[in-house]
């Protein structure tokens, strides 16, 4: 998917938004979410490719592989939890919005809780 | 898949929102709300769909 389409449809997606933001806000929102999830439809075919490359890189260095997927499963609940708050504060929910952030950041902590793990073991036996 | 998505959703709303000011102005508000309802839902039912499909590929993509 070239750039071009990608600017173009959100152009227009936000123009459809504007439009409808004065009779009906609700519309608004449901044009500004179809939006995004088109946008991000369209590019996932290209963050798949590069997620695997990342993944073949690092289990040729041969890293561990639960940090691995928890680096990529970070990156995709930060992803997701970012596009959630802010549709959210788009719509004039900003309370609803932090709510999320605060749930992604404990989600990703939990995520990268062996990492964290890890390293303090290593840190003991250096000492 | 794509652009005329947006256009649907932003048809649909359009059309109820003309929908809803012709009913108003003719007196008749509590039809005026039962359009904008039925207008939402079907609106609602389009991101529902387009959704599942996003929270699909994103599940087996990060494997989340």
């Amino acid at each position: 998917m070239s750039i071009l389409q990608i600017t173009a449809i959100a152009l227009i997606g936000t123009v459809c938004a504007v439009v409808l933001k004065q009779q009906k806000s609700e519309f608004a929102l449901a044009v500004s979410l179809i939006t995004g999830f088109v946008l991000l439809l369209m590019i996932s075919d290209a963050l798949f490719n590069i997620l695997n490359t990342v993944r073949d890189m690092m289990s040729r260095l041969n890293i561990n592989q639960t940090y691995t997927s928890a680096v990529i499963k970070a990156l995709g609940i930060s992803y997701l939890t970012e596009f959630a708050s802010q549709s959210a504060k788009d719509a004039g929910q900003g309370a609803i919005a932090l709510k999320t952030e605060l749930a992604g950041r404990v989600c990703l902590l939990i995520i990268a809780m062996p990492v964290i793990i890890a390293m303090i073991n290593t840190i003991i036996e250096l000492i | 898949m794509g652009v005329d998505l947006i256009f649907q959703v932003a048809a649909i709303g359009i059309i109820v929102a003309v929908l809803s000011q012709l009913l108003t102005r003719s007196g008749r508000e509590d039809q005026a709300m039962l359009t904008t309802l039925a207008g939402l839902v079907v609106v609602m039912l389009i991101v529902a769909r387009q959704i599942s499909v996003l929270f699909d590929a994103m599940k087996s993509m990060f494997g989340l």
